[in-house]
C-alpha cells in the first residue's frame, strides 16, 4: 500500500497515462480518418455523379403585364425575347410599336422604341423569330410580312454591361395572292444577308415562297434576283411549315399527317424531293431544333415526334427523313414550339395549356406542367437556356427560370443505344465534342466498356497461360536453388512503371510487329511444338544418364536458345511466308480477304504489352498458391506411383485453383484499369469490334483522354467521373471477391 | 512401370518450363531493350560519308540496318537508316538508304556535330569563324584550332546571360506580379474613395512604377549583351554545299567524331550523361537535359511520402494494436488492401474534384480572391499531385506496417507490459522499433509505385514544361499551387505528343532507363529490407 501510494505521488505516473490517453485517441482518430477517406472517396463520386439524375428545376422568377407600357386600351403585347444575359427584353405589339427594356431593373425602363410602319386598320397578328432571336418577321393582318433585326449593342460602362438597342426595319414585303391575313411564316437567311427566302401559309392554306439570291458575275456585279414561287400544290392540304436553311428546303405539313419535303435550290420552282406520312391526322406544328437537322413534327391528336435526314436503313445509299425519335404527347393539338440555342431541349405546348420541356436525343421529358392560364400566345426560351419568356393571352408576361445543367445524362443515354442525329439507326456511340456549339454529344459508355473489357480479354489471353503455367513450372518442377532467384525477379517486374511498357509496346513494338506478323504467327505454333519434340529428344536419345538428371528443373534454361533460335528461323522466314501465303504483303491480304484494316497500335500489341504487364502479379498469387499446397499431399500422390506432372496437375493444381483463380481475378482488375499503356498502345478509338488487328478505347484511357476539355461540373466532366466509379465498383467488386476466396483457401490448408 | 512419353506428362512440363522462359526472356528483352537504347544513346558515333551512285553526298550516323526480300524482283534488299540531322536544311532529320544506291563510304576527318539550341543537331563542316562579319579564320584548320577557345568564352558568356535572366529579371518580374496582385487587393478590400485607401492604392502604384523601371532597365541590359554576345558567328557548310551562319552562343556542344580517340569519346559521353542529368530541356524537350522533370519526381514523391507514411502507419497500428478485432476490422482490413487495386485513374480523378476543385478552390475564394479568375491552388499543382498519390499509396503503407506489426511476437508485447509500462510505451519503445524495417519497406514500396505513376499526375498537376521549380530562393521558397515536371510523364509527353517523335526518341530511351534504374533500385532495396526483417522474426513468420 505504501508503495503504491508513492508511486501515485510520482509526477511521470499522470503524464505518462495522459501520453497514453492522448496516444490512444490520436491514433484511432488516424484509423477513422483512413477509413472516413474511404468512404469519402466513394462517396465524393456519387456526389459528383448524382446531379446527372436531377430532373431539371423550372420556377416562376416573374409575372408582369408588358402592357402597361402601352397607351391605348385596344393594343396588347404580342411577342417578347430576351437578350442573352436577360438584362434587356425586346417587346412587341399588335399596334407595330417596339420597345427595348431594360428588365434588371424593377422599373423596367424604356431603353428604345420603334414603330413599324401600319396602314389604317392594318394590325400584326404574329412573330416568327429566327433560332438565334436575332431576325425577326411579323405578319400583318393584311398579309404583309415584315423583316426586321434586333441588335442589343451591349457594352461595358465601366462594370456595368448597358445596352444602345437598335431595331433595324426593312420595306414590308407582300407575296402575290395573301391578301389576308397569313396562318404561319417560315424563312432562313435575314434581311441583312444576301440570301432571304420566306415561305408563308395563307389562310386558304397554300403556300407560297418569296426568294431574294445574290449571284456574284464575273465583273464583280452582284445580281440580284427576287423571285416568287407558289408551291405545286400536294394532294393534300398544308397546314405548316418550316425551312431547313442550310439545306434550302422546305418542308410542309398537310391535313391528312403528311409532310412533304421542297428543294427551294432551284431557280424559280420548288421541286418536290420527298412526301411521307408523319401521323394519322393534321399536322399543327414544324419546326427545327439547333443545328437545323432535326424536325420537330407535332399532330392534331398532341403526338410529338422528331425526324431527320439520314441513310435508308433498307436501301442501301438513299437519303431519306426517319422518325427518330417519339417523345412524351399531349392531349390534344399541339399549337407552339420553342427550341433551346444551347442543346437539344425543346418546350412544346398544347391548345390546353399542357406545357412539356423535352430532349430529344434520349427522348427524356424533362418537365411537364399544366398552364392555368390556358395555351401562351408566344412561348420562348432565352438565349442561355437557363429560362424561358411566356406571354399569355390575359397581358401577362411569365418568366421562368430554368436550372437544366445535364438534359444529355440518362441511364439509356449511358448505356443503351441512342438515336443520333444523322444515324440511320440507333447505336451506341461515344464521341463528346465536336467543331461547332450546334454539336451533339455522343456519350454512350457501352464503346468504352466494351474497349475496356476487350483489351482485358486480349490481354488475359496472353497473359494467363503463360503465368499459370510459369507459376506452375516454378513452384512444381524447377530446381529450388533457381526459384530463389527467378522468383523474385518476375514478382520485381510488377513495379515496372506501366509507362514504360506502353511506351515500349507503342512506339517500339507496335512498328516492327506491323511487318512480322507471319512469323509470329509461325512462332506461335512452332515454339510448342519444339517444347514437347524437345522433350521426347531428350528422353529417346542414348545420353548419358547425368544429362538427363540435370536437365530436370533446368528445362526452362534449354528453352531460351530453343526460342530464340526459333524466333530466328521464322523471322527470316517471314518474307518468303508472305510471299507465299499472303500475297506478298500481309496487311493488303487481309483487308482484301478479311475486309480488315490493319492499325499499327491495336489489339495485339495490346494484348502483349499489357498480358506482359500483369503477368507478374498473376504468377506471384499463383505461385504462393502452388507453393501453399501442403507437401503431405504431393508426397502421398507420388508416393502412390503418380509421375511428377499427374501430381501437378491432378492434385497440386485443383488444390490451388482457388488462389489461381483469385490470380486470375486480380489481374483481371489490373488490365480493367490500366491506362498509361492503352493510352500509348491503341489508337484510342472508340469503336466496337472484335478484331484483334483494330484498336480501341478503354473506360480509363478515356477519362485520361477527356478530363482537360470536361469544364467542371460539366456533363462531360460527370459522365467521366460516372465512368471512374464504374471502374471503381468493377475492380473493387473482382478484388473483394478474390481476396475472400484467396482468404478461405489459407484457412483450409491451414486448419489442415 | 515404364510410361508412355505422353501419359508420364513429360511434354507437358516441357510446355510449363516454355512459359517460365517466355517470360524471363521478355524481361530479359524488354531490360536489354532499355539498357543498350538508354545508354548508347551519348555515345559519339562516327560521321559517315556516302557517295551515291547518282552523285549526290550523304553525312550521318548509321542508325539501323534492315534486310528483306522484295516481293517483285524476288532479291534480297538491304538499306540503312540514316542520321543525317541538320533539321533546318532537310526537314527531316533520318533517311534511308539502300546499299545498292551506295558506292563508296568515306570518314571525313574534319566533319562536325554540333548541338544546337534550336533545330537539333547539325552534321557537317565550318568553315568560318567571324566576329561581326570579320573573319577570325576562314580555312577549316584555322577555325578547328581556334574554335574550343572562342566556344569555351561563348559558353561564359550564355551563363551569364542566363544568370541575369534567371536571377535579377525573374525576380523583379516576381515583384511585379505580386505588387499587381498587392493592387488588387487593396481596391477588393479597401474603400478607395477614402483618404487611406486612397493613399494605400498611391503607394502600391509608386511602387510598382519603380519596379517597373528597374525591370526595362534590366531588360534593355539583357537585349544589349544578347545582341553583342551573337557577333561572334560560325559559317556551316552541310556536305551537299548549302551553307548557314550561326551565332557561335547558340551551339551548346561541338566535336569531330571521326578525329576522336576512345578516352576522348567516353569523357564527351561522361559530359553528355552529365547534361542529360543535369540539365535543362531544350527545344520542346527533345534534347537537353531531364533535371526538372528529376527535381519534380523526387520533390513529389517526398511530400507524398510526408503525407502517407504517418497516416499509413497510424492506420495500421490502429487496425492491429487499438481496434477491437471483429468483422468490421477485417472488413475494413479487405476495403483497405482493395483500394490498392483501384485504378490510378481512378484516384486522379477524385484528386482533380475533390483536391483541386473543392478544396483548391475554396482556398482560392478564402486566400487568393485578389488573383481570380486565374486559380492559384484551384488548378493543378503538385501539392494536390502529391496528396492523391498519398492516397493511392496509402494502403502500401498500411498492408507493409501492419505485416510488421503482426511479425513481432505476442511475447514481447506481454513482457513490457508486465513491467509495468502503458500499451502506448510498449508501441512506442518496444513494438515500433522493431516494426521499422517493416515501415521502412512500405515507404520504399510506395515511393516506388508513385514514382511510376502517370495517370493520375497528368490530371493533378503534372506538365510538359513548367516554368519554374517549385523550389527556389523566392520566398516561401516551396511553391506547393505550381505545376512540375515527371520523369514518367515525360516520357509519355515526348514520346506521344512532340511534333518530331523520331528525332525525341533517344532522349525518351535515356529517361525510361533513368526511371527503370530509380524504381528497380527502390524496390530491391524494399526486398532486401523484408528479408533482414523476415531473418530477426523468422520464428514468428505470418
Amino acid at each position: 500500500m505504501q508503495t503504491k501510494h508513492a508511486h501515485d505521488k510520482q509526477p511521470g505516473k499522470r503524464m505518462r497515462m495522459l501520453v497514453d490517453t492522448l496516444a490512444r485517441r490520436v491514433i484511432t482518430f488516424s484509423g477513422m480518418l483512413a477509413i472516413i477517406s474511404i468512404a469519402g472517396l466513394l462517396l465524393s463520386f456519387i456526389l459528383e455523379v448524382w446531379p446527372l439524375w436531377k430532373n431539371p428545376r423550372v420556377e416562376i422568377t416573374e409575372r408582369w403585364h408588358p402592357g402597361e407600357l402601352l397607351s391605348s386600351p385596344d393594343n396588347h403585347i404580342i411577342a417578347a425575347v430576351t437578350e442573352e444575359y436577360r438584362q434587356a427584353m425586346f417587346l412587341l405589339s399588335r399596334k407595330g410599336q417596339a420597345f427595348f427594356v431594360q428588365t434588371d431593373t424593377p422599373e423596367h425602363t424604356v431603353l428604345a422604341s420603334y414603330e413599324f410602319s401600319l396602314q389604317e386598320e392594318e394590325y400584326l397578328t404574329g412573330v416568327e423569330f429566327s433560332i438565334d432571336g436575332h431576325t425577326a418577321l411579323a405578319m400583318s393582318n393584311t398579309g404583309r410580312i415584315f423583316p426586321a433585326v434586333l441588335d442589343y449593342n451591349p457594352w461595358f460602362n465601366g462594370d456595368q454591361r448597358v445596352f444602345s438597342p437598335k431595331l433595324n426595319l426593312f420595306d414590308p414585303i407582300q407575296l402575290p395572292g395573301t391578301e389576308g391575313a397569313l396562318q404561319a411564316v417560315a424563312f432562313s437567311g435575314s434581311p441583312e444577308e444576301e440570301n432571304f427566302v420566306i415561305a408563308a401559309l395563307t389562310a386558304e392554306n397554300s403556300v407560297h415562297v418569296w426568294k431574294r439570291t445574290v449571284e456574284s458575275s464575273l465583273f464583280g456585279d452582284d445580281e440580284i434576283t427576287e423571285t416568287r414561287i407558289v408551291v405545286p400544290p400536294t394532294d393534300a392540304v398544308a397546314t405548316a411549315l418550316s425551312i431547313e436553311g442550310p439545306a434550302q428546303a422546305l418542308y410542309v405539313g398537310a391535313r391528312d399527317g403528311s409532310i412533304s419535303k421542297f428543294s427551294l435550290d432551284v431557280e424559280d420552282e420548288a421541286v418536290l424531293l420527298q412526301k411521307f406520312q408523319a401521323a394519322e391526322t393534321p399536322i399543327t406544328l414544324l419546326g427545327f431544333l439547333i443545328g437545323e437537322r432535326s424536325l420537330v413534327v407535332g399532330d392534331a391528336t398532341g403526338n410529338v415526334s422528331v425526324w431527320f435526314e439520314a441513310f435508308d436503313p433498307e436501301q442501301a445509299g438513299v437519303r431519306t427523313m426517319l422518325r427518330a425519335h417519339t417523345l412524351a404527347s399531349h392531349n390534344t393539338k399541339v399549337i407552339r414550339y420553342s427550341p433551346s440555342q444551347r442543346d437539344r431541349t425543346f418546350f412544346t405546348v398544347s391548345a390546353d395549356g399542357d406545357l412539356i420541356m423535352h430532349f430529344s436525343t434520349n427522348e427524356r421529358t424533362l418537365y411537364r406542367r399544366k398552364l392555368e392560364q390556358g395555351s401562351p400566345l408566344f412561348m420562348r426560351f432565352t438565349p442561355k437556356g437557363n429560362g424561358a419568356l411566356l406571354l399569355f393571352p390575359d397581358g401577362e408576361l411569365v418568366e421562368l427560370a430554368i436550372d437544366n445543367p445535364h438534359p444529355e445524362a440518362s441511364f439509356k443515354a449511358y448505356f443503351g443505344k441512342i438515336w443520333y442525329e444523322g444515324y440511320s439507326r440507333p447505336e451506341y456511340v461515344w464521341q463528346s465534342s465536336g467543331g461547332s456549339d450546334e454539336f451533339e454529344p455522343k456519350l454512350g459508355l457501352v464503346p468504352l466498356i466494351f474497349g475496356t473489357f476487350k483489351g482485358t480479354v486480349y490481354a488475359l489471353l496472353f497473359a494467363l497461360p503463360v503465368a499459370i503455367f510459369a507459376a506452375l513450372y516454378v513452384s512444381q518442377f524447377m530446381h529450388p536453388r533457381l526459384r530463389g532467384i527467378i522468383k523474385p525477379t518476375i514478382e520485381l517486374m510488377a513495379a515496372l512503371p506501366s509507362v514504360i511498357i506502353g511506351f515500349i509496346g507503342g512506339l517500339w513494338l507496335a512498328p516492327r510487329i506491323q511487318p512480322v506478323i507471319p512469323a509470329l504467327l509461325l512462332m506461335l505454333v512452332l515454339v510448342p511444338v519444339s517444347a514437347v519434340l524437345l522433350g521426347w529428344l531428350l528422353r529417346t536419345l542414348p545420353l548419358p544418364a547425368f544429362v538427363k538428371q540435370r536437365s530436370g528443373g533446368m528445362e526452362f534454361i534449354i528453352m531460351m536458345p530453343v526460342i530464340l533460335t526459333i524466333a530466328w528461323f521464322s523471322f527470316s522466314l517471314n518474307d518468303g511466308l508472305q510471299s507465299w501465303l499472303f500475297a506478298g504483303n500481309f496487311q493488303q491480304w487481309l483487308v482484301e480477304t478479311a475486309n480488315v484494316t490493319y492499325d499499327q497500335r491495336n489489339a495485339f500489341v495490346v494484348g502483349l504489352v499489357m498480358g506482359f504487364a500483369v503477368i507478374p502479379i498473376i504468377f506471384t498469387i499463383s505461385e504462393d498458391a502452388l507453393s501453399n499446397v501442403p507437401a503431405t499431399l504431393t508426397a502421398g500422390s507420388l508416393a502412390l506411383g503418380a509421375t511428377q506432372w499427374q501430381t501437378a496437375w491432378k492434385i497440386v493444381l485443383p488444390s490451388a485453383s482457388p488462389g489461381i483463380f483469385s490470380a486470375a481475378m486480380i489481374g483481371l482488375g489490373r488490365a480493367v484499369g490500366e491506362t498509361m499503356i492503352v493510352l500509348m498502345a491503341t489508337g484510342n478509338t472508340p469503336v466496337m469490334d472484335w478484331n484483334i488487328f483494330n484498336g480501341f478505347r478503354t473506360l480509363s484511357a478515356n477519362i485520361a483522354v477527356e478530363i482537360p476539355e470536361a469544364p467542371e461540373g460539366g456533363t462531360l466532366f460527370r459522365t467521366l467521373f460516372l465512368a471512374a466509379l464504374l471502374l471503381f465498383l468493377i475492380t473493387f467488386v473482382v478484388n473483394t471477391a478474390a481476396d475472400i476466396i484467396r482468404t478461405r483457401m489459407h484457412k483450409k490448408y491451414q486448419s489442415s | 512401370m515404364k510410361k508412355t512419353f505422353f501419359t508420364s506428362g513429360t511434354p507437358f512440363i516441357w510446355l510449363t518450363g516454355l512459359a517460365t522462359a517466355l517470360g524471363l526472356l521478355m524481361i530479359v528483352g524488354l531490360l536489354l531493350l532499355i539498357l543498350v537504347n538508354g545508354l548508347g544513346i551519348f555515345w559519339p558515333q562516327s560521321l559517315q560519308q556516302f557517295t551515291l551512285k547518282d552523285g549526290s553526298v550523304v553525312l550521318g550516323e548509321i542508325w539501323e540496318k534492315e534486310t528483306h526480300d522484295n516481293y517483285d524482283t524476288g532479291r534480297e534488299e538491304t538499306r540503312y537508316r540514316i542520321k543525317t540531322a541538320n533539321r533546318d536544311f532537310y526537314g527531316l532529320d533520318f533517311r534511308w538508304l539502300k546499299e545498292e544506291d551506295i558506292s563508296k563510304t568515306q570518314l571525313p576527318a574534319t566533319a562536325w556535330v554540333l548541338e544546337r539550341q534550336a533545330w537539333g543537331q547539325f552534321f557537317g563542316f565550318i568553315i568560318r569563324l567571324s566576329n561581326n562579319g570579320v573573319a577570325l579564320a576562314s580555312d577549316e584548320l584555322n577555325v578547328a584550332a581556334q574554335l574550343p577557345e572562342w566556344h569555351e568564352k561563348m559558353l561564359a558568356v550564355a551563363d551569364e546571360i542566363h544568370q541575369l535572366e534567371k536571377g535579377s529579371i525573374a525576380r523583379i518580374s516576381m515583384q511585379i506580379e505580386n505588387m499587381r496582385l498587392e493592387r488588387r487587393k487593396v481596391i477588393l478590400r479597401q474603400d478607395t474613395t477614402t483618404a487611406s485607401g486612397r493613399a494605400a492604392l498611391r503607394r502600391v502604384d509608386a511602387e510598382l512604377a519603380s519596379l517597373e523601371r528597374q525591370y526595362q532597365e534590366l531588360e534593355k541590359e539583357l537585349m544589349q549583351r544578347i545582341t553583342d554576345s551573337r557577333a561572334i558567328t560560325i559559317t556551316l557548310r552541310t556536305i551537299d554545299g548549302q551553307e548557314k551562319e550561326l551565332p557561335l552562343i547558340d551551339v551548346v556542344r561541338m566535336w569531330q567524331p571521326n578525329r576522336m580517340s576512345a578516352p576522348e569519346k567516353a569523357g564527351l559521353y561522361a559530359a553528355r550523361v552529365w547534361e542529360f542529368l543535369s540539365g535543362e530541356p531544350r527545344e520542346a524537350n527533345m534534347e537537353g537535359g531531364v533535371f526538372p522533370a528529376i527535381f519534380g519526381t523526387v520533390l513529389m514523391v517526398i511530400l507524398m511520402s510526408i503525407a502517407a507514411v504517418p497516416i499509413g502507419v497510424l492506420t495500421a497500428v490502429y487496425l492491429r494494436e487499438y481496434a477491437k478485432q471483429g468483422p468490421v476490422v477485417r472488413a475494413v482490413r479487405i476495403a483497405v488492401n482493395n483500394m490498392a487495386g483501384v485504378p490510378s485513374i481512378v484516384y486522379g480523378i477524385f484528386g482533380l474534384g475533390f483536391f483541386v476543385y473543392t478544396v483548391g478552390g475554396t482556398i482560392d475564394q478564402l486566400f487568393y480572391a485578389e488573383a481570380l479568375p486565374s486559380p492559384t491552388y484551384g488548378t493543378g499543382g503538385i501539392l494536390w499531385a502529391s496528396l492523391t498519390l498519398a492516397l493511392l499509396t496509402l494502403p502500401v503503407v498500411v498492408v507493409a506496417t501492419e505485416e510488421g506489426l503482426a511479425a513481432v511476437p505476442r511475447s514481447i508485447r506481454d513482457g513490457s507490459l508486465a513491467l509495468g509500462a502503458t500499451k502506448f510505451e510498449t508501441l512506442w519503445r518496444i513494438i515500433l522499433p522493431s516494426t521499422s524495417p517493416a515501415i521502412l519497406t512500405g515507404t520504399i514500396l510506395a515511393i516506388a509505385r508513385a514514382a511510376g505513376e502517370v495517370a493520375p499526375l497528368m490530371v493533378t498537376g503534372v506538365v510538359k514544361l513548367a516554368p519554374s521549380l517549385p523550389l527556389d530562393s523566392t520566398f516561401p521558397y516551396l511553391h506547393l499551387e505550381r505545376k512540375f515536371m515527371h520523369l514518367g510523364f515525360h516520357i509519355y509527353d515526348v514520346g506521344f505528343q512532340s511534333p518530331n517523335v523520331e528525332a525525341a526518341l533517344p532522349i525518351v530511351y535515356a529517361t525510361t532507363l533513368l526511371l527503370v534504374l530509380i524504381i528497380l533500385i527502390l524496390n530491391l532495396t524494399a526486398i532486401l529490407l523484408r528479408n533482414r526483417l523476415y531473418a530477426r522474426f523468422s520464428v514468428t513468420k505470418i
